[in-house]
This record gives structure tokens, C-alpha cells and sequence, in this order.
């Protein structure tokens, strides 16, 4: 045979092919009915596939490389970075531009629409061809970085099924109607600190019901359920992974919990489920690990990263340093990345240990991580270096002269919000501030509201004050509100934030 | 071996679509990026100059990401990955370097750029072969401007610099393209 006839033979071969496969699509999947009444089932499923919480059966490939499928392995992280639909699209499929690409809306109408440059997509199969081979309208190539997805019959059918409800009111979102917005707090409300969650729950309510009396917002009442988180953090988080399981009776968002850090089960389910944690109370030893946990005090990990940067600004740069910490893997690995050189780690558990660290590294300016005895014991070794501790954890500054050096307290959150107020009153401003921002979010959020829009609102306060002077800011990399702030018992009219 | 003219040949009219058809365009290596003085933090929060990172005899790869960044740079890192794993079978480009510079330095300090290697398993180090960089944001703007990319983040392009350093050849692609044809390219340039 010779050359050009073997071309044609192929070409015929692969013509053949095509057809084929096109036949056997039109036949063999009902998801290439133009049907309006999509099956329940079948759609909640295609937008399992679309927000990533159910992978595909094969891995969606770009350039040739399989990409990370939405919870394949089963880490907290994993929808973050999969090439889930929605992480492109958006969670109404309204489309949006990032890193030079525009992404199209994809809700049904949008697909079905004709514009000037180019034709609606006329069918189901035209829609699946464009997510398979990545050939969209008028035959052209679909853009980088939309990948091709490798989709079995059912997949194809709930993804088709899905996207004819998009953004459309049957696929509303979790906790919000027309005339309301369903939030949750979880409070613990029996256990040792049940005082505190029933002043935080009192003070939630408080301020909801005054802004429903005026309306509420865009017209939505915030309704609050309170949930008890027991009385520890393993309790907390459990009672967090249940509303997580709620489906499509969650909360909107949850808003001012009282929860520190959240255990692996809490986290793996965030990450699935984008469930916001607004505001939360709780003080977490490393930072959040998730865009939608948000806290209103920094962590301790950032507290003594920004404690160590302001002893080396107030007693001099490139000092060596000791970091004294309670003991245990969690701390060690949460103080771990002090970004300065010539830092020290070291445990300290009892008054021996503590004075041996200290005779160990004499020249070296001291971060203390320790309460009680062993910060007396600190203070009173009489060092002429300087001393950092933190408010969260040495409890407040001591007086001028109780030490023989220079100490700076590191404190949460503005220096006058704990000065006035005793305990009780601190959870009073923090609950309310938690309350101002969620409604800050929605209000900017606008009356259209997701979860990624609200996220995006969130993202924009930027030294939002709830009161005069308490100002809090949240950006996608920063998830806590407040700024560090110090106290310098040498001058204890030297407060500033950092 | 694949020459140069059929690589370049291959990006201009290969079925993968270019984000940045300006590197088919390119038909001489380009010059190191003057990028001055500019001094970047890496992802252990260790200050590093990039002028030295740039000094080395190892094959150098350039991108641009940010931690906020949903839709383009998982892929765009999934797609990196792929090109660290299989261009190790390249003799010329087996002690690749790979340079992840954030476009969004107020957001992205060292703890960010961890949990986004841990989010994707980045093999993190420079003698694992990748860092990721960000830095002050004058500092960071400057290394940007060397590489030709935009300093805002929501605009930032897929732009692949494949780089010979000691050699002083340069060029540029788009990240996106498949890890086989940006590696025959990057061969081209170290031969």
C-alpha cells in the first residue's frame, strides 16, 4: 500500500471512529436528552463532582498530566488543590477572571446563549464533547487551564444534570433564603468555661436581634442556633463536624465559636465542604490552615514571631535568642519555623530545667512561652538581656522593676481592649466584635449571596473597626483579625501595633 | 535529538494552546534577567538574594503563582510537578532548579508559601530542587519586573523562564504547555 492511500485508510478509519462514538454517545446516555426536569439524585451527585467532594473516576488531565482529583487521598487539603469545577467557575457558575484567564459562566442559560462572536452550545452532547475534549463553541480549542475529564456514563449524566440547575433557585445555598440567613455558634455551654459561652451566646443574640429589629440585612434576619461544644476542644471540634454534616440544612456560616485549633476529623471536613468558620474565639497554637477558618486573636506561633521581630527592633538586631516553651511535639513543631537565625528552641518543664536553660545560654535575649512559677523564675534571674512573654500566657505585664531587664508583652488584640475589661467583659467585646464582622462580610457580600462571595467580602476588611480604636483586618493570607500589639515595662506608655 | 527550530516550531503550532505566544515568537535566547539587588524570602523564611540563586551551573526554572490563587495555579503547579518528575531523565536538565516567585508579596510571607508546598507535596529545598519565594513587595516587584510580569496578582500570566545561567541563555514559554515539549526546549537551550 502505498503512502497516500495508508493516509486515507486512516483518515477513514479515524472518521469512522468519531462517528461511532458520537452514535454511541447519543444512544447510550440519557444525559444527552434535553430534559429540564433534572432527577434530585442525580444532580445533587453531578454537584458533589462540581464542588469536588466527590472525585472523578479518572484524574481530568492538562497537557498530557493528570491533574490532583478532589479528595482523592483523603487530606484536609486536598479539594483546595484539585482542579475541582468549582474552584474555576465559581460555586453559582457565574465564571470569573484570575491570572490573566477569563473563565466563562457555565450555568445552563449562559452555555445555551448565543452571543456575537460565537454560537450557544446547541445540545447536552455539544456541552460534553466541549468538558471531554476540550473543543468548545464554533470548533474552537477550549483555553488553558480548562483540562479535559475522562467522564464515565454516570458522570456525564450528573454533571448534565447538574449544570441545568446551576445557579438556578433549586440548588439554593446551605442557610440562606430570600428572607433569612441561617448561622450557627458553638459554644461551650456546660464545662469549665460555660460562663464564657453563655456570655459569648448572650452577647451573639443580643446584637443579631438589634440588627434584625432594623431589617436585618438586604432584608435576610440572621437567625443564630447555638450549639454546645462541650466542655474541651475535642468536644468543640466533634460538635463543629456535626453541623458540617448537616447537608443541605447547614448554617451558612458559623460565626464567634469558641474552638482553638481543630482536630484532623474538622479540618478534613472544612476543606471537603467550605463551611465558613467566622470570627472564631478560640486562640489556635499554629495558624489556620484553612482560607475559611477565620479567628479574631493571632496565633500563638504568629504572636512569638512577632514577639521575637519587636525584641530584636527594641533591643538590637541579630542577638541571639532563646525560645522557652511548655513541652510537647505540638509546640516544638508550631514555633518550629522562626524565621530569624540564631534562635534556640528549648522545652522547659519544672525550676531545674528552666535554670539550667538559663545557665546554658547566658548572652541570649529569652521568649518565654511559660506561665506561673517558671515566668517568676524568668524574671527574677535577674538577666541584664531582654525578655518577651505573651499576654495569652503570662497573663499581664508585671510592674516596672519586677525585672532586672527590659520586658516586652506581646498582646492579642488592641492593648485597651484588655486593660478596662476584666474576663468576662473581654468576651463580651470579642463576641461582639465576631457578630460585626460576619455582618460587615454580608453586607459587603451584597444581596447575591455564596460562600465564595462572602469569603471575598471577608477578605476585604481592612482595618475594620466593630468599636473606635479595635481595628481588624482579614486578607486571603491572613486569617485572623487583630494585630499584636506590645507593652514595654521599661515604658509603659510604648504601645503600638505591628 | 530534537533541534531547536522543531521545538520552537512545535510551541508556535503544537495542539497545546500557548498562554504566551510571545515564546514561539522568540528565535534567539534571551539574556539573563537583570534582576539587580532584589532580595527574596524563601518558603523557610531564609532572605536570599535572587542574583546569587541565579549563579549556578544548574538549569533554572522561573514561575509565578500566589497562595490565594485558585484557578490557574493548581494546575499550573500540578503541571510543574509533572516537568520536575520526568525532566530528571534528561541528563542536561537532572539538577533543574526550579524558582516559584508569589505575585502577591503582601498576602504571602513564608508560612504561606509552606502550607502551599504541603498542600500540593512540593518537594521544597534547594537540593530537592524547588523553592518558593516571595519578599518584600518592592523587592519582589523588582525581581518581577526583571522576568516581565505583571506585579498585580489577579494578572498575572503562566509564564515559564527556562534558563542556562552560567551560559547566559534564556527564554520563555507558557507553563501550561506539556512538561515533553517545554523539556525538549529547555534541552535545546543547554546544548
Amino acid at each position: 500500500m502505498n503512502g497516500i492511500a495508508s493516509s486515507l485508510v486512516t483518515a477513514a478509519v479515524a472518521l469512522a471512529s468519531a462517528l461511532m462514538a458520537a452514535v454511541m454517545v447519543l444512544c447510550a446516555s440519557p444525559a444527552t436528552a434535553w430534559s429540564a426536569e433534572a432527577d434530585e439524585a442525580l444532580w445533587r451527585e453531578g454537584r458533589q463532582l462540581y464542588q469536588g467532594q466527590r472525585s472523578f473516576e479518572a484524574a481530568p488531565r492538562l497537557a498530557g498530566v493528570a491533574l490532583p482529583n478532589a479528595i482523592a487521598t483523603g487530606t484536609a487539603t486536598d479539594t483546595m488543590a484539585s482542579t475541582a469545577c468549582h474552584q474555576c467557575h465559581g460555586p453559582r457558575g457565574e465564571g470569573q477572571r484570575e491570572g490573566g484567564v477569563v473563565v466563562p459562566a457555565i450555568q445552563w442559560q449562559a452555555l445555551r446563549q448565543a452571543s456575537a462572536r460565537q454560537a450557544g452550545y446547541g445540545s447536552a452532547t455539544d456541552v460534553l464533547q466541549a468538558i471531554t475534549s476540550g473543543i468548545g463553541r464554533n470548533a474552537q480549542p477550549l483555553q488553558p487551564p480548562m483540562p479535559q475529564f475522562a467522564l464515565t456514563a454516570r458522570e456525564q449524566q450528573a454533571l448534565i444534570a447538574y449544570l441545568q440547575v446551576l445557579g438556578t433557585e433549586a440548588d439554593p445555598v446551605p442557610g440562606v433564603s430570600p428572607t433569612q440567613v441561617k448561622v450557627a455558634t458553638v459554644l461551650p455551654l456546660t464545662g469549665p468555661q460555660a460562663a464564657a459561652g453563655q456570655r459569648i451566646r448572650d452577647t451573639l443574640q443580643a446584637h443579631f436581634a438589634a440588627t434584625n429589629a432594623r431589617g436585618g440585612i438586604f432584608g435576610r434576619r440572621i437567625e443564630l442556633r447555638v450549639v454546645d461544644g462541650g466542655p474541651n476542644a475535642a468536644s468543640a471540634s466533634r460538635a463543629t463536624l456535626a453541623l458540617l454534616g448537616e447537608g443541605a440544612q447547614q448554617p451558612f456560616a458559623a460565626v464567634g465559636s469558641l474552638l482553638a485549633d481543630p482536630d484532623e476529623a474538622l479540618r478534613s471536613a472544612l476543606a471537603a465542604q467550605d463551611l465558613a468558620l467566622v470570627a472564631t474565639l478560640g486562640m489556635p497554637l499554629a495558624d489556620s490552615p484553612l482560607p475559611q477558618l477565620t479567628y479574631l486573636l493571632p496565633s500563638v506561633s504568629g504572636q512569638v514571631q512577632l514577639l521575637a521581630a519587636e525584641l530584636a527592633r527594641q533591643c538590637g538586631a541579630g542577638r541571639p535568642m532563646l525560645v522557652l516553651h511548655p513541652p510537647g511535639a505540638a509546640w516544638a513543631q508550631t514555633l518550629g519555623h522562626l524565621p530569624q537565625d540564631g534562635h534556640t528552641l528549648h522545652a522547659v518543664t519544672n525550676a531545674d530545667e528552666l535554670a539550667a536553660a538559663l545557665r546554658a545560654w547566658p548572652a541570649h535575649d529569652v521568649v518565654a512561652t511559660v506561665g506561673g512559677p517558671l515566668l517568676a523564675q524568668v524574671r527574677a534571674a535577674a538577666r541584664p538581656q531582654c525578655l518577651g512573654t505573651l499576654a495569652a500566657v503570662s497573663g499581664p505585664a508585671p510592674a516596672a522593676g519586677a525585672g532586672a531587664g527590659a520586658e516586652v508583652v506581646a498582646l492579642p488584640m488592641p492593648a485597651w481592649a484588655t486593660g478596662a475589661a476584666g474576663a468576662d467583659s473581654l468576651w463580651t467585646v470579642l463576641a461582639d466584635a465576631a457578630a460585626s464582622v460576619f455582618e460587615e462580610a454580608l453586607a459587603r457580600s451584597g444581596r447575591p449571596l455564596d460562600r465564595r462571595r462572602f469569603q471575598q467580602a471577608l477578605h476585604s476588611l481592612h482595618r475594620f473597626e466593630p468599636a473606635p480604636g479595635l481595628a481588624l483586618t482579614f486578607t486571603p493570607g491572613r486569617r485572623h483579625g487583630f494585630d499584636v500589639t506590645y507593652l514595654w515595662t521599661e515604658n509603659h506608655h510604648a504601645a503600638h501595633a505591628h | 535529538m530534537t533541534s531547536r527550530r522543531h521545538v520552537l516550531a512545535q510551541l508556535l503550532c503544537g495542539s497545546a494552546p500557548l498562554a504566551w505566544p510571545a515564546a514561539a515568537r522568540a528565535l534567539s535566547w534571551l539574556a539573563t534577567p537583570a534582576v539587580g539587588e532584589a532580595l527574596l524570602v524563601d518558603h523557610d523564611g531564609r532572605a536570599r538574594h535572587l542574583a546569587d540563586l541565579l549563579q549556578t551551573p544548574r538549569p533554572v526554572a522561573v514561575s509565578f503563582f500566589y497562595t490565594g490563587c485558585a484557578t490557574v495555579c493548581p494546575p499550573q503547579t500540578a503541571v510543574l510537578m509533572a516537568c520536575c518528575r520526568q525532566w530528571k531523565s534528561r541528563p542536561a536538565l537532572r539538577e533543574l532548579l526550579m524558582l516559584s516567585i508569589s505575585v502577591d508579596p503582601l498576602n504571602d510571607g513564608p508560612s504561606q508559601l509552606r502550607a502551599y508546598g504541603q498542600r500540593f507535596g512540593l518537594p521544597l529545598g534547594e537540593a530537592q530542587g524547588w523553592l518558593l519565594l516571595s519578599g518584600a513587595p518592592r523587592e519582589v516587584q523588582r525581581a518581577l519586573t526583571a522576568f516581565d510580569v505583571p506585579t498585580r496578582p489577579d494578572a498575572h500570566p503562566s509564564l515559564l523562564w527556562l534558563g542556562d545561567p552560567a551560559r547566559g541563555r534564556w527564554t520563555r514559554t507558557s507553563a501550561l504547555n506539556p512538561p515533553q515539549l517545554n523539556g525538549d526546549l529547555f534541552e535545546a537551550l543547554r546544548q
